[in-house]
């Protein structure tokens, strides 16, 4: 970067007035400075591969040597690089962990136990790391290959770590990590095409919604049961799609399998993670243990003015926001079909609700800070596909909308149930909340399509209303809404307006 | 006297006639507040004050791409960096600031001023480092300030 001006000889009070003023400037800034190994070299700082724990720096080598003494059950000890720090105390879990403690502190490292001579110990300690499945068959085939013939080396352990933490589930805990010491909205929308090409789970993203749909289905019938309940709690917000996507493809695990998942999903704080916990159940409304857990599902989904489902549909109205306006901002998946992206950002705003909606981040705070400000970003970014769909994302994610959607697919998932056997209790608690939000201010909502409704193949569009035919139009809406409390009474100006609603066809 | 009220008086020229004159204004107007941005940072006693202050300021640093859309001068591209820079400098060397305020203000820079500055201008945040770091590897006069 600076090779010209880091050529400079530093005398000693310059070299001391730069190291004493770098911790003073932005990281950023001081990052930038010392990425250059001239800089480093004038200032006589370590040229080597350092890695910081308890505010102070070590040799990386050592670090290794260290974990690996570990793993084997040997002495460890770990200076740090100016001599003045040393560890106090080391152990290891039964799943390969390892921590090392010192100062009152302590550090963890996963999958220590890699390192070990002990083939019983690497197995154990990679069978506890691919637990969750979040490695495709193939690489774990290979890593199981790599274990078994012996001790992982220093670059083979980083390579694992790497591999590991590129699964969805590794970028949200990470992302979980950061917050906790702060963290920008800039950063909760990562530069990373491969944890979005995750939440979707196909790779590359085929062109249309119906072929996707068609093609994720297909990715999910190969998979075994493990990698298949993982898909399906990494994809359930899926059930925001039309059609029974989740609980059919739940159909292939077994039934206790599939009833862990639905109550996995059900305490997950996003809408529409338990809005597939719920037709799954409704799937098998016969077993006990899931009409149960419906019963439980069934007041959260339909009490909209509650907490639950007010603080979890504002806060994904936010993140949708936030995630289509940083993320097209980034220009993360830039040439992916706008379905895809569409879905990615939907994806990803869910599942930042299941890991900061339980009171990490305060939803009003969120809609103030992000959701409001960034709306005509988010607006300006979906404007960029009007040519292609003219219909913008922002607006139709609002909590109004995303309830209005959560009935129509609980709706559609109840009425897979022959009328003889539909749980009657359902069915009212159902009807009663339909009736309540057509009698609502926000009514007109559920007449306007969905916000993945234009991806659809039989999508049939928006059509406007004749002027001439208007009045008549709505007087056969009248048994669906009441326009009235929509609309006010048509002035001229208003009447010129009222002339350009538009309904859904279908 | 003419006073431009439409885009179209706008468009046949009367902004990229002012603008060359009013270039060396709209800079100092930039690096006042970028110099008072550092006042707070190092002169408010609070920390949430300095803060609160420093990202009132912040706002309010004009962009100079869009201030010059309509200019068509060949150096105009140049100018919005140097102007874009040369405030960004001053945000980023603070060398002052008080102990108790340097984690509020790293901070602060990190979510505030890097992802701004990172949007408009890609290459600011390392053309700032070269330069900060040129400037503090040169001698240093003997009755200079805090670099400021």
């Amino acid at each position: 970067m600076m090779e010209a001006e880091s050529d400079i000889a530093l005398d000693d009070a310059t070299r001391a007035f730069i190291v004493s003023s770098l911790p003073k400037l932005p990281d950023a800034i001081t990052q930038l400075m010392l990425a250059d190994a001239h800089v480093r070299q004038s200032l006589r700082l370590p040229a080597g591969d350092y890695i910081r724990l308890f505010e102070r720096r070590f040799d990386r080598a050592a670090l290794f040597r260290c974990l690996r003494d570990i793993a084997n059950g040997h002495p460890a000890s770990l200076v740090s690089s100016d001599g003045t720090f040393s560890i106090e105390k080391t152990e290891i879990d039964p799943d390969g962990s390892a921590a090392i403690y010192a100062e009152g502190g302590g550090a963890r490292f996963a999958n220590v136990g890699l390192m070990s001579e002990d083939a019983e110990l690497r197995l154990r300690t990679l069978a506890a790391s691919l637990h969750n499945a979040e490695l495709p068959a193939d690489r774990e085939a290979q890593w199981r290959a790599a274990v078994e013939l012996g001790p992982l080396d220093d670059d083979l352990f980083a390579a694992f770590e790497t591999t590991m933490e590129q699964s969805p589930e590794a970028i949200y805990r990470r992302l979980y990590g950061d917050a906790s010491e702060g963290i920008s909205f800039d950063a909760l929308v990562p530069n990373e095409p491969n944890l979005f090409a995750g939440l979707l789970g196909i790779i590359p993203v085929p062109d249309t919604l119906g072929e996707y749909r068609k093609s994720w289905t297909d990715v999910l019938a190969t998979l075994d049961s493990r990698r298949l309940t993982r898909a399906l709690l990494v994809s359930a917000p899926l059930s925001a799609l039309l059609g029974n996507l989740i609980a059919d493809a739940a159909q292939r695990l077994d039934r206790d399998t599939r009833l862990s998942l639905a109550r996995q999903l059900a305490i997950c704080r996003d809408p529409f993670s338990a809005l597939a916990a719920a037709q799954i159940c409704i799937g098998d409304f016969r077993d006990a243990d899931f009409a149960a857990l419906a019963d439980e599902l069934f007041p959260l989904l339909l009490n909209r003015k509650e907490s639950w489902f007010l603080d979890g549909s504002n806060f994904l109205s936010s993140s949708v926001i936030l995630a289509a306006a940083v993320g097209s901002r980034k220009r993360v998946l830039q040439g992916w079909p706008t379905y895809a992206r569409r879905l990615a950002w939907f994806l990803h705003a869910s599942h930042l609700v299941r890991i900061f909606g339980n009171g990490e981040i305060e939803p009003r705070d969120l809609a103030r800070l992000a959701g409001q400000p960034m709306l005509p970003n988010a607006r300006a970014a979906e404007l960029c596909d009007a040519a292609e769909i003219p219909y913008n994302l922002a607006a139709p994610f609002s909590p109004a909308h995303i309830y209005s959607l959560v009935l129509a697919r609980l709706t559609q998932a109840l009425f897979s149930i022959p009328e003889s056997e539909r749980p009657t209790e359902w069915s009212k608690s159902l009807e009663w909340a339909i009736d309540m939000f057509r009698e609502s201010d926000e009514a007109i909502i559920a007449m306007v399509p969905g916000p993945f409704d234009p991806f659809e193949t039989d999508w049939a569009g928006l059509i406007e209303l004749p002027p001439a035919s208007f009045d008549e139009s709505f007087a056969q809406m009248d048994g669906l809404i009441d326009p009235t409390r929509m609309i006010e009474p048509p002035d001229p100006c208003e009447r010129m307006r009222s002339t350009d609603l538009c309904v859904q066809a279908t | 006297m003419f006073v431009p009220t439409t885009q179209k008086d706008m468009n046949n020229g009367w902004g990229s006639i002012r603008l060359p004159n009013e270039r060396p204004w709209f800079k100092a107007v930039s690096l006042a507040i970028a110099y008072a941005i550092r006042s707070a940072w190092t002169s408010v006693a609070d920390v949430a004050d300095a803060e609160r202050a420093a990202s009132y300021l912040f706002d309010m640093i004009p962009d100079p791409a869009a201030w010059s859309a309509g200019d068509q001068s060949p150096d105009r591209d140049v100018w919005v960096l140097d102007v874009s820079r040369h405030t960004l400098w001053g945000l980023a060397s603070i060398f002052s600031v008080p102990e108790s305020h340097s984690e509020r203000y790293r901070h602060w820079f990190a979510n505030r001023v890097g992802p701004r500055y990172e949007k408009r201008d890609p290459g600011a945040l390392d053309a700032v480092a070269r330069s900060l770091y040129a400037f503090m590897a040169s001698p240093m006069p003997e009755d200079e300030d805090d670099g400021g």
